[in-house]
């Protein structure tokens, strides 16, 4: 009961981060080409906001960040190959979505702001985190 | 590649002797986690993890690992015994 409950509250944190992120994304590269108002600067920094405290309750405190930086020397047999499973999944995620977007940027002759550099940047450091906080540990 | 289960008696071992888990996975040099994944049969050792606990035990690794459920060690040795003397 208490580990279901654990597993939901984990996919909520999933969600609130991505959907942030993607929020933020969003607003930066249309204040960048278009506009720059209030109301959507307070919307980017309530995104922020959201995606450092849902960052902090699903993968600082819960320690998912420390195992997948956790360096390779220090890590057993088990993690090893978790880590090595992780990694490829990210590594297949985040290659489709950042090429994806870099064409996207081509095909609209559009330049990607430094918040969405910054938002791939922290993706990639967070995906295989979120690959556990997904799925559990019990798929590896 | 799906692996085949392995079963094993480190939980049943580790009890009799009166081992923490944190001393086990310090001796074997695992994470005190990974022994826990053994004892439930949720993950298989590789064959060096699986002789070093054989060697931490003093018991052979057919004796702790089987790829059939395990009968209990009591009908093993008499098994044993029984083939030693016949």
């Amino acid at each position: 009961m208490t580990q279901n409950k654990s597993n939901t509250n984990r996919k909520i944190g999933v969600v609130i981060n991505m959907t942030s992120l993607l929020v933020l994304m969003i607003i930066s590269e249309y204040t960048f080409k278009y506009d720059r108002n209030t109301v959507l600067l307070i919307i980017g920094l309530a995104a922020l906001v959201l995606i450092l405290i849902s960052f902090i309750f699903t993968y600082w405190k819960t320690r998912l960040w420390h195992f997948v930086h956790k360096p390779i020397r220090k890590l057993d047999e088990r993690e090893l190959q978790i880590t090595g499973n992780l990694l490829r999944i990210a590594y297949a995620i985040f290659t489709v979505i950042a090429l994806s977007i870099l064409l996207l940027s081509s095909l609209m002759e559009m330049q990607v702001s430094i918040v969405t550099v910054s938002a791939l940047i922290y993706f990639s450091h967070i995906l295989p985190a979120t690959v556990i906080a997904w799925k559990g540990w019990s798929w590896v | 590649m799906q692996s085949r289960k392995l079963f094993n008696r480190i939980s049943l071992l580790r009890i009799e002797r009166n081992v923490s888990r944190k001393e086990l996975a310090e001796a074997i040099g695992v994470n005190f986690q990974t022994v826990g994944y053994l004892e439930r049969e949720e993950y298989n050792p590789s064959l060096d993890l699986a002789l070093k606990i054989s060697e931490y035990f003093d018991l052979p690794v057919d004796l702790i690992f089987s790829i059939k459920p395990l009968k209990p060690l009591s009908d093993e040795l008499k098994e044993l015994k029984n083939k030693k003397g016949g």
